[in-house]
């Protein structure tokens, strides 16, 4: 029963999330224990080698985890209705200003511009988190907020019919392809809805931030904690398996004892070493 | 700038599709990830050079195993397998009307298209249960298989990249020898 119920819960929170975070953390978390391993397991690797490596693929994986799923996570939550209502608020002067073709802007009133310039942060928050992110059963936004974000995507709708139809997407990998490129930050596109937009801003923050963390952000990291991490390792490693110490083995003869001689070791010169004390019963030293 | 690259419903179109995400993000890393490496001061020359061929190598290995293995085999036979399982199940009835993964994810981008939240509704646990197996499939392949593969490659990739060094370090040596040659004739 548990088990069928957590079988939901995920096929729930992955079907409801179009976002690369979870599926790209979940890889890492694969790689996090597979990857040392395999690299541990190369015969023809040098110790050194192996360990250099497997620390390296061990950190690189842990810190990406940790951010794809933390970092994404805040910049989502934070960054994704103020760049919401930035877009609104940046429509909103194209057309008062007449810059979008085929959009007269004598159609809305002052009251239209004020819905889309002015928007209550909390209200569209909550309701577009609702709609986006939470089971029916857990939703929060109140009955006042819901009819508010209405309202605003009536407006919105409104300002929509006016746009002229986007262009249609040619047929052809290739001439799709220059489509989008041509495309890609095009203002004159038609407005989105609120519900639209906050899921394809969603979108695009996950996967810009991840792009980030994975070339700019992670492999400087790993350079930089890779060295106390080995240290980190190679300790637990020697508390694991602690070396083995010969016992010193005594001198038999301690009147033959070299460091003696170095220890009394006053200088050289052309015919050999010069020593400062000569108790050295026993052993004559030739040449001096 | 930064608002109009978000919020670009065409950006948001292709980072939702699985081959770009891969791909986009597979190639940064293929770069990325052995440049740093090699860069890096703690390391000694030799592991540095074997941690980062095997990352060049392996960052490869992955984008083509995705290509030939996990779009291929995980999501097509792994939506037959859910279809098998799950579409008598009560929050999976959508799947008996879909013989494809394809033409399941078709009618589900209708569906999302139209706004109606009953409609979306039919999709989500189906459409998380491909995602989860998805993940699975990937995980093993790109994780367990992946590396041994990678471990059979690195060695000889690690010759032959040694041999492109020492002949472009070998024909600067000889360059220079000649060098040193001519200005030994000349004096």
């Amino acid at each position: 029963m548990n088990l069928q119920k957590t079988f939901k819960n995920i096929s729930y929170k992955l079907g409801s999330s179009n976002d690369s975070d979870i599926a790209t953390a979940s890889l890492a978390a694969f790689k996090l224990f597979f990857i040392p391993v395999a690299t541990m397991s190369d015969k023809k690797a040098t110790k050194e080698q192996k360990e250099y490596a497997a620390t390296r693929d061990f950190l690189t994986e842990l810190i990406a985890l940790g951010t794809y799923v933390g970092v994404t996570r805040e910049f989502k939550r934070h960054g994704t209705t103020p760049l919401c209502l930035s877009y609104y608020k940046k429509k909103a002067k194209l057309i008062r200003d007449g810059k979008i073709p085929g959009v007269d802007p004598k159609l809305f009133t002052e009251e239209d511009f004020k819905a889309i310039e002015n928007i209550d942060k909390k209200s569209f928050k909550s309701v577009m988190i609702d709609i986006n992110h939470r089971s029916p059963e857990k939703r929060i936004a109140t009955a006042e907020e819901k009819k508010y974000v209405d309202g605003l995507t009536n407006v919105v709708k409104k300002f929509k019919k006016a746009f002229p139809p986007d262009p249609v997407k040619p047929e052809g990998r290739i001439a799709k392809i220059k489509y989008n490129w041509k495309n890609l930050f095009n203002k004159n596109l038609s407005i989105q809805l609120p519900k639209d937009l906050y899921k394809n801003v969603k979108l695009n923050i996950s996967q810009m931030v991840i792009w980030t963390l994975a070339v700019i952000v992670i492999p400087p990291m790993c350079n930089a904690l890779i060295k106390p991490a080995m240290k980190k390792f190679q300790q637990m490693q020697e508390k694991r398996n602690p070396k083995f110490n010969a016992p010193v083995k005594l001198d038999p003869y301690p009147s033959h004892n070299t460091q003696m001689y170095e220890k009394n070791k006053t200088g050289n010169n052309v015919f050999g070493t010069i020593y400062g004390k000569t108790y050295n019963n026993g052993n004559m030293r030739v040449g001096i | 700038m930064i608002t109009a690259a978000m919020s670009s419903p065409i950006f948001s179109d292709a980072v939702q599709n699985s081959v770009f995400q891969v791909l986009s993000e597979g190639s940064l890393k293929t770069v990325a990830r052995p440049l740093f490496t090699l860069v890096d001061k703690n390391g000694t020359p030799e592991s540095r050079k074997y941690s980062a061929v095997k990352e060049f190598v392996f960052q490869t290995l992955s984008l083509l195993f995705y290509f030939v293995l996990v779009r291929s085999l995980v999501e097509q036979k792994g939506y037959k397998l859910i279809k098998k399982v799950l579409e008598n199940k009560p929050d999976f009835k959508i799947l008996k009307n879909h013989a494809t993964r394809d033409s399941f994810m078709e009618a589900r981008s209708l569906a999302l298209k139209s706004g109606i939240e009953s409609e979306e509704a039919k999709f989500i646990h189906p459409k998380g249960a491909i995602e989860a197996l998805n993940i699975l499939g990937s995980g093993i392949i790109l994780t367990i298989l992946a590396p041994k593969v990678v471990m059979q490659m690195v060695h000889p990739t690690m010759k032959q990249v040694d041999k492109l060094f020492n002949k472009e370090k070998a024909a600067k040596e000889q360059k220079n020898g000649d060098v040193f040659q001519k200005s030994e004739t000349k004096s």
